[in-house]
C-alpha cells in the first residue's frame, strides 16, 4: 500500500513538473505563430487511393498549426491557408504526405498504403517504430483480417493470416477458445500460448482459470470486441518479444484498439446475420444396424440366442425405437452481430466510443454466448507537449451452456447415447435407462458470465524535443460466474423435490504500471539514435470460489434473499486461488546509421514471485540488426527492387507461465481441511523447489524483407531457430514417495523452420484488380533432452500423446496395429522390433506419428471488379496426425457406445480381408488387451492434413452518387461463407482439433487429440457496413 | 537544462525505488496453505498431521477404506458377477490390470501418502512433549498398516516362494523423496512387523477412536495368520479377544451403522457433515432406484441365500433380478477395519492348524458363537471332539459368510494358496500374475529401473 502511495506520489510529481515547465515552451511556440504573416489562399483538391478510389475522411492539417479539415464522401476538401505553407495529409493505413502549396489552388493527392512502405509505423513493445527501423520478425494484422469472419473469439481470426502463427481453432462450442502457437511449441507443462497485452497491458487469457466443466473450457478473450481492434501486431522473434523478457518466449500478441480521429463525428454502424452448423459430421449407424453389430459381436463370441442389450434394453423397444441423437442435440444455428462506433476529434482532444451487441447461437442445441459492451477512449491534450488517453472498455459475454464431449450433449450423441434408445418412454416421462443428452439438457440450467473491463491511463510527455515519458497504467478486470442447476430428475430426487444449484466464480484483478522514457537522438543525417528505458510492475489476483446449494428451486443468480446476508452462497467470499507479481526493468537502443543500417540493442531484467527464491531475477538480453540493401548504390539503379531489407537477431526470451508459487513447499492449514474424529488437520501439499525459474530460449532469426515492382510484389522470407532450454515439466515423482507431481526445469527443445508471406497484385485495371496474399510456414519441433525422466513420466492425463526425445512434443506412442488376419479376424499387431504378433501389449508402443504439422499456412484472393470485391481465402496444414481416441470406443470392441460406418469395413468370415477385426463384446477376445480403453493403437491415427475454404465474402460497396444521395460516406454489403468446404482424409469429423483440455501441458501436447470434440462451426452470414 | 537534469533524476528514483521494494515479490501462499518451513512448530501441529493419515484412511470420497481398497479386492476375488464391468473394473475384475488405469492408480497413491506422513512425523518426534509414545506408535502402527495392504495388493503373497524373494513393494522410511525400489517380501513383512511391535511398546491400552495397543495386537495376528503363521496368529488374536474391551455384537445391521458396533478394534469414523466411505455406498448401495455397479454373481448368491434361517441374509436384496448387497445402504457409518469377529474367525481357523486340544476347544467355541448368532438353534453347534479340518473348513466357511463385500476373501484365497492348497478362483489359480495388481505408471516411469509385475495370465 506505502508503495502505491508512493508511486503516486512520483506521479504527482511527474504532473506538477510537467505544468511547470509548460510556460516556456508554450512561449516560445507562440511566438513562432506570431511572426508569419503571409496572404491566405483557398486551396481545394480530391485525395484518392492509388487504385483511384476517392478517400473520405482524411486529415488536412496546415504544417505547424490547429488549422485544418476532413474530406468528405467523394474525397474532396477545401481549406484556406497561407500560399507559402504546407499541407499534411494523414489517414488511418496510409503513408502521410506532406505538399508544399506554392501558392496552387487545386491540389489532387494520391495517398499510398503504409503497409507498402518502409514508413508505416508498427507498434513494438512500449513504442513504436518504422518499419526501415524495425530488427525484429513482426507480423501485423490489420482491422478487416481481425473482423471478416465470425469466429468464436478474435484470436481465431488470426488463422491463415500470419506466417507463423499456428492458430487451431478447436471446436463449433459457442465462445471457445483456440490453441495459438508462435514460432512452434517450446513449452511441455508451462503455458505455451503467447503473452496477450491489450493497449500496453497484458491481460488475462488463461483458458483454466475456471476449470474445465463440461467438456469447455472458458475463453476469456471471447469478451473481447473485435470490432473494437485497431490492429495486431506479432512478435516472433528475440529482436521483437525479447522486450518482454521471460514472457517472450512462445511470441507476443500486441492488440492495439481503436482510437479517436482528429476530423468531424464520424459513425460506422455494421450488422450481419447468419446461419451455421457443423462443419463435418461423422456418420454414425442407426439402430438397426447397430443392434446388428451387437448381434454379430455376441454370435462371434460363440454365443447364440439375441444378444443381451445394454441396461437390460427390452430388444422389442430397441427393434421399435431408431433415435438420430444428432438430430436431438443440434440445430440451425443463429449469429447476429451488430456494430456502432463513433470517432471525432479536434486538435485538443479526440475521440472513440464502440458499442457491440453480438449473439452466436451455435449449432449445439441451446448453446449461445451473446456478448454485449462498450469501449471508448479519450485522448486530450492537456499542453502541447502533454496528452493525455484513457481507454475504458467494458465487456458481457453470456455464455449458455450445454454438455459436450465427455459430459454429455453432443458428446453423448456421438458415445452411449444409443440410436436403440428413446427419447421419451411410452408413457411420455424422459427415458433414463440408458444416456439421453435431452433430457440432460431440459433439465439443466448453466450458463457462464464474464464481465470484463480493461482500463488504460496514459500519460505522455515531452518535456523537451525528442525526449518522451510515458507513463502507462493499467487494470484488467475479469469476473466470471458460472452457474449451473440440475432439476429433481437429474439429481435423483422426486420430480416435486428441489434440485440442485451449483456455483462457481472466479474474480480475477490484474493491476499495470509501467514509466518509459524515450530519447531520440539525431546530430546528424546520417545517424539517429532512439533509446528507451523503462520499468513495469505487475500483479494479478485471482479469486475463486465454488459452491453448492443442495436443495434450490433455480440457478443462484436468481437468488432471491439478500445478497449482502449470503455472501458464502454467492460466492463472494473467494479465495485466493492465483496471486503474482512481476517487477521489470528494461531498455532498447536502436541506431540507424546512414538510413541503412541498423543495429538494435536490448534487455530486460524479470523478476517475478514465481521464480523460485534462488533464481529471483532473470537477464534477457537481445542484439539485432538489419541492413536495407535497396538504398546501397548497387541496388538503387535496380528498377523493379523498391525496398529490400535483411534483417538479423540473436537473443535470450523465456517462458514464466506456470501457476503461482509453485516454488515454495506448503502444508494445508487445519481451517481449510475436514476435521476428524472432531480433532484438526494438517497436512503437506507440495514440496519445495527453490531454483524452480523460467524456461529459457536462444532465439536466432534471419529474414528478407522485399518490396518489388512498385510494391506490386511485397513479402518476407524467414529463418528462425529456438533452442529452448530448463524446460518447465509438471513431472512426477515416483508415486511411493508420497507425492504426485512436482515442477522442475528438465529438458530441451528445438523448433526451427522457415516462413514465407508474398503479397502480390496480379492484375491492376481501372475496373478489375487481382490480388493474392500467400503465406507458408515449416515448423521443425524436438525434443532434445529429457533429463531423467522416461517418456511415461511426462504425459498421461486426458491426451494419448508423449513426449520422447528426438521426437516432437506431442508425439503419437502408439502400439502399431498391422491388420486383419483373415483366418479368425483378430488383429495382428506388430511388437517393438516390428514382428507381427497377435498380442495385444502396451509394451509394443513406438512412435507412430506427431500432432504438429510440417506446413501452416493460409492463401487468399481477391478480386475486384468496379464496386464488386470477391474474397477467398484458404488455409492448409500439412502433415502431422490426428488420434481419435472416441474412435476407440466407437469402432473398438461392441460396448454401450454408438458406432460409426466406417466398421462396416470389418472381418466377418474367413478370407475376409479387412481394416477392422471381427467384432467381439469382450476384450479378452483382442489377446492382450486389458481394457476396451487401452485400445489405443495406430487404427485410430489418421493423417491431419487438410485444406479448409475458410473465407469466402462477396462484397458490394454502394456508388457514390446514391451514398452522396442518402448523406452517408461509405456503404458495403456482403455475404461471407466461412469453413465452406473443407478437404480431408479424416473421416471422424473435422480434421482442426483442440479438445477441451485439463491444463497447460495437454494443451501443448495434445492439439489433434480429438474425443467426442465438437466440429467447428460452418456458416453463411449476410452483413451491412456503412458509415456516416 | 536543471529541468532536463531533474527528469533524470526522477527516472532514476522511481527505478532504484522500484528496486527496493523487494517484497513485492513476495506472494503469500494460497489462503489456507503455510509454507512447510512454517508448518510443524509443536505438538499440536505433529498431532493434526497425524490425524490427516486417518482423515486419509477413512477418504473423503473414495480413498483407501474410503472404498477404493474393498472393491478392488471384491473385483479380483470370486463373489462378483463381472458381465456388466468395463474400463478399470472390467480390467482388474478380469486379472489383466496394466500400468494405466487410474481407480487403480488412486489405490496405490493414498496408501504411500499415509506412509510419507507418518515418516514426517516420525523425523518431527522431537517436537512431541507430552504424548510422544502414543504419536510414534500410531506412526509405526499406521506405516505397517499400509505397507501391509500395499504388499498384499502388489506382490504375490508371503509364501509365493519358500523364502520369501519374490519381489515386494517399495518400502519407505524415510519422507526423502527417492526411487522406488522392489526389496524382497520377505523384508516387506519384517519392516512391517518390526513397526508394529515397536507400536505395540508405545501405545495406551485406550487411545480413544485412535489406534491402541488392541489395533496394533489384531494387525499383528492379522499379519501373521497371512504368514500362515499359526501360532502368533493364534495369540495375537487371543490376546485381543481375552482383553474383553471388545464385545460380540448380537446384531448384524450394527456393523456398518452410524454409531458403530462395540466389536470395532481399529475403526475409523464419520464425521457429522460429511460422507466417509462414499466408494462403498456408490458401488454396492442397493436402496436407490438403480442397479449398483457391483453385483453378486449368481452361484455366490444363491449359496449365500441358500439357508432362509441365516440371519445375514439381511445383507442381501435382489435389484431388477440382480443379486446385490445391502451392508452400505446406510448413509452414515463408521467402519471396522478389525473387528472382532475376524480375530475370532482366525483364532478358530489357527486353532484347527495348531490342532492343540486347549486351543481347538477355545476355537470350536469362537465357532460355535458365530454359528448361534447366524443360525440361531436353527443349526446345531460343533461338537466338542470335532476334527481340526471341520474347524478349519467351518471357519473358513463361515469367514466368507460373514465378512463378504469387506475385501477379506482376496486375502483369504491367497493365504489359503500359499499354504499350500490348491486354491482356483474363477478359473484361475492363486497366483496365477494377474491376481496381484501391476504397479502405476507413476511409479515405473519415475523409478529406474522399477521392476514391473507380469501380467494377465489368469484367463
Amino acid at each position: 500500500m506505502t508503495q502505491n502511495l508512493l508511486r503516486i506520489f512520483f506521479l504527482l510529481q511527474f504532473v506538477l513538473m510537467v505544468q511547470g515547465s509548460y510556460q516556456c515552451f508554450a512561449n516560445s511556440i507562440s511566438s513562432e505563430v506570431l511572426a508569419a504573416a503571409v496572404a491566405d489562399i483557398k486551396v481545394s483538391g480530391t485525395v484518392k487511393d492509388e487504385t483511384g478510389e476517392p478517400l473520405p475522411g482524411v486529415s488536412v492539417v496546415l504544417k505547424g498549426t490547429n488549422v485544418g479539415t476532413t474530406t468528405n464522401a467523394e474525397g474532396y476538401f477545401t481549406i484556406t491557408v497561407p500560399e507559402n505553407g504546407t499541407l499534411i495529409f494523414q489517414y488511418i493505413g496510409f503513408q502521410k504526405q506532406e505538399i508544399a502549396i506554392n501558392k496552387r489552388q487545386k491540389i489532387d493527392v494520391k495517398l499510398q498504403e503504409e503497409s507498402r512502405t518502409l514508413n508505416e509505423v508498427l507498434v513494438v513493445g512500449y513504442g513504436t517504430q518504422k518499419r526501415r527501423e524495425v530488427t525484429g520478425a513482426i507480423t501485423k494484422v490489420n482491422a478487416a483480417e481481425i473482423t471478416a469472419l465470425p469466429t468464436p473469439s478474435f484470436e481465431a481470426s488470426l488463422q491463415g493470416r500470419a506466417a507463423g502463427v499456428q492458430v487451431t481453432q478447436g471446436s463449433g462450442l459457442a465462445g471457445s477458445g483456440s490453441v495459438v502457437r508462435i514460432r512452434g511449441a517450446a513449452s511441455i507443462s508451462a503455458g505455451g500460448d503467447p503473452l496477450y497485452v491489450v493497449d500496453g497491458i497484458p491481460v488475462t487469457q488463461d483458458p483454466f482459470l475456471n476449470a474445465n466443466r463440461g467438456g469447455m473450457n472458458q475463453n476469456p478473450l471471447a469478451a473481447l470486441n473485435p470490432n473494437d481492434i485497431e490492429s495486431i501486431e506479432v512478435l516472433k522473434d528475440a529482436g521483437a518479444a525479447g522486450i518482454y523478457g521471460s514472457r517472450g518466449s512462445n511470441g507476443v500478441v500486441l492488440i492495439t484498439t481503436k482510437k479517436g480521429k482528429e476530423g468531424k463525428p464520424v459513425f460506422n454502424f455494421s450488422t450481419r446475420v447468419g446461419f451455421s452448423n457443423a462443419s463435418i459430421k461423422p456418420d454414425f449407424l442407426n439402430g438397426s444396424e447397430w443392434l446388428q453389430l451387437r448381434q454379430e459381436a455376441w454370435e462371434n463370441d460363440g454365443n447364440t440366442g439375441l444378444a443381451p442389450l445394454p441396461n437390460g434394453l427390452s430388444w422389442d423397444l430397441a427393434n421399435r425405437t431408431n433415435t438420430d441423437w444428432w438430430n436431438e442435440t443440434t440445430e440451425t444455428g443463429i449469429q447476429n452481430d451488430n456494430n456502432l462506433s463513433f470517432t471525432y476529434g479536434t486538435k485538443k482532444y479526440k475521440t472513440y466510443v464502440g458499442l457491440n451487441y453480438s449473439k452466436d447461437n451455435s449449432y449445439l442445441k441451446g448453446n449461445s454466448y451473446g456478448r454485449a459492451g462498450a469501449k471508448a477512449s479519450l485522448e486530450y491534450k492537456i499542453l502541447d507537449n502533454l496528452n493525455l488517453t484513457v481507454n475504458g472498455s467494458f465487456g458481457r459475454g453470456q455464455n449458455n451452456r450445454v454438455a459436450s464431449a465427455w459430459s454429455g450433449g453432443l458428446g453423448d450423441a456421438m458415445s452411449t447415447a444409443l440410436p436403440i434408445y428413446p427419447v421419451y418412454n411410452d408413457d411420455g416421462s424422459f427415458f433414463t435407462l440408458g444416456a439421453n443428452p435431452v433430457r440432460q439438457r431440459e433439465g439443466t440450467i448453466w450458463r457462464t458470465v464474464d464481465l470484463r473491463s480493461i482500463g488504460t491511463i496514459s500519460l505522455n510527455y515531452t518535456p523537451v524535443k525528442n525526449l518522451t515519458f510515458t507513463y502507462n497504467g493499467g487494470i484488467d478486470y475479469l469476473d466470471i460466474k458460472e452457474d449451473k442447476f440440475q432439476n429433481a430428475d437429474l439429481v435423483g430426487r422426486d420430480p416435486t423435490e428441489q434440485g440442485r444449484a451449483e456455483r462457481w466464480p472466479t474474480y480475477v484483478s490484474n493491476w499495470n504500471n509501467s514509466l518509459v522514457g524515450s530519447y531520440n537522438w539525431i546530430p546528424n543525417e546520417q545517424n539517429k539514435l532512439t533509446g528507451t528505458l523503462g520499468i513495469e510492475t505487475q500483479k494479478s489476483t485471482a479469486k475463486a470460489a465454488s459452491v453448492t446449494q443442495d436443495f434450490a428451486d433455480g440457478p443462484l443468480y436468481d437468488y432471491s434473499g439478500n445478497m449482502k446476508d449470503d455472501p458464502t452462497i454467492l460466492g463472494l467470499n473467494a479465495k485466493i486461488s492465483d496471486q503474482w507479481t512481476f517487477i521489470s526493468y528494461f531498455g532498447r537502443v536502436n541506431y540507424t546509421y546512414n538510413n541503412r543500417y541498423v543495429l538494435q540493442v536490448l534487455a530486460r531484467v524479470d523478476g517475478s514471485s514465481k521464480f523460485g527464491k534462488n533464481n529471483r531475477y532473470g537477464f534477457f538480453p537481445a542484439v539485432s540488426g538489419a541492413w536495407i540493401l535497396s538504398e546501397e548504390d548497387f541496388l538503387k539503379s535496380v528498377n523493379f527492387i523498391d525496398v529490400l531489407k535483411l534483417r538479423a537477431s540473436f537473443g535470450v526470451t523465456g517462458n514464466s507461465n506456470i501457476p503461482f508459487n509453485q516454488w515454495i513447499g506448503t502444508y494445508a492449514t487445519p481451517d481449510v481441511l475436514p476435521l476428524y474424529n472432531g480433532n484438526p488437520v494438517t497436512a503437506p501439499t507440495r514440496l519445495e523447489n527453490p531454483d524452480l525459474k523460467w524456461e529459457t530460449s536462444n532465439n536466432f532469426d534471419i529474414g528478407l524483407d522485399f518490396s518489388l515492382l512498385n510494391a506490386r510484389i511485397t513479402g518476407e522470407l524467414s529463418y528462425y531457430n529456438k533452442l529452448s532450454k530448463d524446460v518447465l515439466i509438471n513431472r512426477n515423482l515416483p508415486q511411493s514417495t508420497g507425492w504426485s507431481t512436482y515442477w522442475q526445469n528438465i529438458g530441451k527443445i528445438k523448433n526451427y523452420g522457415i516462413e514465407f508471406a508474398i503479397n502480390t497484385v496480379n492484375v491492376k485495371t481501372k475496373d478489375f484488380s487481382w490480388s493474392t496474399n500467400f503465406n507458408i510456414s515449416s515448423l521443425n519441433n524436438k525434443v532434445v533432452d529429457l533429463g531423467d525422466l522416461s517418456s511415461d513420466a511426462v504425459g498421461g492425463g486426458t491426451n494419448d500423446t508423449r513426449v520422447v526425445e528426438g521426437y516432437p512434443v506431442g508425439t503419437n506412442y502408439l502400439v502399431r496395429y498391422y491388420g486383419t488376419d483373415p483366418t479368425d479376424g483378430l488383429p495382428i499387431w506388430l511388437d517393438i522390433n516390428g514382428n507381427k504378433t497377435k498380442t495385444f501389449s502396451l509394451d509394443n508402443r513406438v512412435v507412430t506419428g506427431k500432432v504438429s504439422p510440417d506446413a501452416f499456412g493460409g492463401l487468399t484472393n481477391t478480386f475486384k471488379y468496379k464496386l464488386f470485391e470477391l474474397g477467398v481465402l484458404f488455409n492448409f496444414s500439412f502433415g502431422g496426425n490426428i488420434y481419435d481416441g472416441s474412435a476407440k470406443r466407437q469402432m473398438g470392441v461392441v460396448t454401450d457406445w454408438t458406432m460409426r460406418s466406417e466398421i462396416g469395413d470389418r472381418w466377418r468370415k474367413p478370407g475376409d480381408d479387412t481394416r477392422f477385426p471381427r467384432l467381439t463384446m469382450q476384450t479378452g477376445t483382442y489377446n492382450g488387451l486389458s481394457s476396451e480403453w487401452q485400445y489405443n493403437s495406430t487404427l485410430f491415427l489418421y493423417d491431419a492434413s487438410y485444406v479448409r475454404l475458410r473465407e469466402l465474402t462477396l462484397s458490394y460497396n454502394l456508388p457514390v452518387d446514391f451514398r452522396k444521395r442518402v448523406g452517408i460516406n461509405s456503404a458495403k454489403v456482403f455475404i461471407t461463407g466461412f469453413n465452406v468446404l473443407t478437404f480431408t482424409k479424416y473421416p471422424g469429423g473435422d480434421p482442426e482439433i483442440a479438445r477441451d483440455f485439463e491444463n497447460s501441458q495437454d494443451r501443448n501436447m495434445s492439439p489433434n487429440i480429438t474425443y467426442l470434440t465438437p466440429p467447428q462451426q460452418k456458416s453463411w452470414t449476410l452483413g451491412i457496413n456503412i458509415g456516416f | 537544462m536543471n529541468k532536463k537534469l531533474y527528469i533524470i533524476y526522477l527516472f532514476a528514483t522511481s527505478l532504484i525505488f522500484s528496486g527496493g521494494c523487494k517484497d513485492f515479490l513476495e506472494v503469500a501462499p494460497q489462503e489456507g496453505q503455510v509454507p512447510s518451513s512454517e508448518a510443524l512448530k509443536n505438538e499440536q501441529d505433529l498431532t493434526n498431521l497425524l490425524n490427516s493419515c486417518y482423515d486419509l484412511l477413512a477418504g473423503g470420497d473414495d480413498k483407501i477404506y474410503g472404498g477404493r481398497l474393498q472393491v478392488i479386492q471384491e473385483l479380483l476375488s470370486d463373489e462378483l458377477r463381472g458381465d456388466n464391468l468395463t474400463g478399470d473394473f472390467g480390467e482388474i475384475y478380469n486379472r489383466k490390470s496394466s500400468i494405466f488405469g487410474d481407480y487403480k492408480t488412486g489405490m496405490y497413491e493414498n496408501p504411500y501418502k499415509v506412509i510419507n506422513r507418518v515418516n514426517i512425523v516420525l523425523e518431527h518426534l522431537d517436537l512431541a512433549t507430552t504424548n510422544g509414545n502414543s504419536i510414534e506408535g500410531q506412526a509405526k502402527f499406521l506405516r505397517a498398516l499400509c505397507h501391509f495392504e500395499m504388499v498384499k495388493l502388489f506382490a504375490q503373497p508371503f509364501g509365493f516362494t519358500t523364502d520369501n524373494s519374490h519381489l515386494g513393494v517399495p518400502l519407505r522410511s524415510s519422507s526423502e523423496p527417492s526411487t522406488g525400489t522392489r526389496p524382497p517380501v520377505s523384508d516387506a513383512y519384517a519392516f512391517i512387523i518390526d513397526d508394529l511391535k515397536s507400536a505395540e511398546s508405545l501405545l495406551p491400552d485406550d487411545n480413544g477412536n485412535y489406534a491402541s495397543i488392541w489395533a496394533v495386537k489384531a494387525l499383528l495376528a492379522r499379519v501373521y495368520f497371512q504368514m500362515n503363521d499359526y501360532a502368533n496368529a493364534y495369540n495375537y488374536s487371543n490376546e485381543v479377544i481375552e482383553s474383553g474391551n471388545f464385545t460380540f455384537d448380537s446384531d448384524f445391521a450394527t456393523r456398518f451403522s452410524p454409531d458403530g458396533t462395540p466389536e470395532a478394534i481399529f475403526k475409523l469414523v464419520n464425521e457429522s457433515n460429511l460422507n466417509r466411505f462414499n466408494e462403498l455406498r456408490n458401488q454396492f448401495r442397493s436402496d436407490g432406484s438403480s442397479i449398483p455397479t457391483l453385483r453378486i454373481s449368481p452361484s455366490f448368491f444363491s449359496t449365500a441365500t441358500s439357508n432362509p434361517n441365516d440371519r445375514r441374509n439381511i445383507w442381501y436384496t435382489e435389484v431388477q433380478g440382480f443379486g446385490v448387497l445391502t451392508k452400505y445402504n446406510s448413509s452414515v457409518f463408521e467402519l471396522p477395519v478389525i473387528h472382532l469377529t475376524e480375530m475370532k474367525l482366525t483364532r478358530a481357523e489357527s486353532a484347527g492348524e495348531l490342532n492343540d486340544a486347549a486351543k481347538m476347544a477355545v476355537g470350536i467355541q469362537d465357532i460355535n458363537d458365530i454359528l448361534a448368532r447366524a443360525y440361531g438353534s436353527t443349526v446345531p453347534p460343533l461338537a466338542t471332539n470335532s476334527s481340526s479340518a471341520l474347524v478349519i473348513t467351518t471357519a473358513r466357511q463361515q469367514r466368507i459368510l460373514e465378512m463378504v463385500g469387506e475385501g477379506d476373501r482376496l486375502t483369504q484365497i491367497k493365504r489359503i494358496g500359499a499354504s499350500g492348497e490348491n486354491v482356483i478362483t474363477r478359473g484361475a489359480p492363486w497366483n496365477c500374475p494377474g491376481m496381484v495388481l501391476q504397479f502405476p505408471q507413476a511409479e515405473i516411469a519415475n523409478s529406474v529401473d522399477f521392476p514391473r509385475n507380469p501380467e494377465g495370465g489368469c484367463n
